[in-house]
């Protein structure tokens, strides 16, 4: 069974304006930046549609949240070719439809001393890109300070905040809305450690 | 020499339309008429595939060298046609993938077999033909006398 979707009209520039969007979205943390649309298969955004077709291929091991559509995979599998993993530790990019049920930070790969760069990347799709609780970022690309309200949990931040004290090992995920991204690499760090859940 | 008749198989035609020469399958094409609306699923890009050989012996993989490849997958209504050939013509690999996609339909296959396949089958049959009669007339037989009692 073959996919029914094409990837990238025009390959080459396509991809290359996703591509900037993305080295944009971690060179400027929290700032809203836009990829290029184009038709996704059912459960992935345009946006993380347009990252995958961009960053995925036959020599990356993807993990994909399950509860994913076969679409997702079949769609995957034609345009990028990339080969997949149940194991979070061992993925060079995780796909999160969910976030409130995917893994903990921990369970993906944060890299060795010798290559912190050989960790997971998450792409993590969310509902919106703001409504959430509010955290304040500063570090590298950072003017002073940034405040970004992603719907992400508490959880999630006291567990970003825990790793930002491994640094330089870490992750660096993407967040991904219709055909917008936010990028938070592991050098934006809390300002104030998230409120504690009562 | 009496040949058996096999109906065609996918690895059989895609073959043809792979090793054909690009203008004799143009003209092949150009017989077609009423071709049905395609779009591409994959646009015709040009590669490089790594070619692997098997050792003699033990067996064994090895890689033999790069070569350029074009490959092109075509989508005709529910269908998928996939076209590879060696070399950088995507004009060709665009050709292959329709034919592909069109011979995978019960309404247009016997018309493509016959206006497509059978022609071109027949041109790398006489080429190959050609080919060994030329060989053969180097052949240098070897003959060897018996001597003495016999």
């Amino acid at each position: 069974m073959v996919t029914q979707l094409t990837g990238f009209t025009d390959t080459v520039h396509d991809a290359q304006r996703t591509f900037r969007a993305l080295l944009d979205a971690l060179a400027r943390p929290g700032i809203l930046q836009t990829t290029v649309s184009l038709a996704p298969p059912t459960g992935l955004e345009p946006s993380c549609a347009a990252a995958c077709l961009t960053l995925l291929d036959l020599e990356t091991v993807v993990w994909l949240q399950p509860g994913l559509s076969e679409d997702v995979r079949l769609w995957l599998v034609f345009h990028a070719g990339c080969r997949f993993t149940h194991s979070p530790q061992a993925a060079d990019f995780a796909l999160i439809w969910d976030v409130t049920t995917a893994p903990a930070l921990t369970d993906f790969s944060w890299g060795t001393a010798e290559c912190p760069e050989a960790s997971t990347s998450l792409l993590i799709q969310l509902v919106g890109l703001s409504g959430g609780e509010s955290v304040v970022l500063q570090g590298p690309g950072i003017l002073h300070q940034i405040e970004v309200s992603l719907p992400l949990r508490s959880e999630f931040w006291q567990q970003w905040q825990a790793m930002s004290a491994e640094y330089p090992l870490g992750l660096d995920c993407w967040c991904f809305v219709q055909n917008r991204v936010v990028g938070l690499p592991r050098t934006a760090k809390l300002v104030a450690p998230p409120k504690e859940v009562p | 020499m009496v040949k058996s008749f096999q109906p065609l198989s996918r690895p059989v035609w895609i073959s043809t339309l792979s090793k054909a020469p690009l203008a004799l399958l143009e003209e092949c094409v150009a017989t077609l008429d009423n071709l049905p609306e395609y779009g591409f699923l994959r646009s015709p890009e040009v590669g490089l595939t790594m070619v692997r050989g098997r050792a003699e012996g033990t067996g064994q993989p090895f890689n033999l060298g790069e070569m350029t490849l074009t490959r092109c997958v075509v989508k005709l209504g529910n269908l998928t046609g996939f076209g590879y050939v060696a070399g950088r013509s995507k004009r060709h690999a665009e050709l292959a993938a329709l034919c592909d996609g069109l011979l995978q339909q019960p309404d247009w296959r016997s018309r493509v077999e016959r206006q497509v396949i059978a022609p071109l089958q027949a041109a790398a049959q006489e080429k190959r033909e050609a080919a060994s009669a030329e060989v053969e007339s180097t052949r240098v037989n070897f003959f060897t006398m018996l001597r003495g009692e016999g």
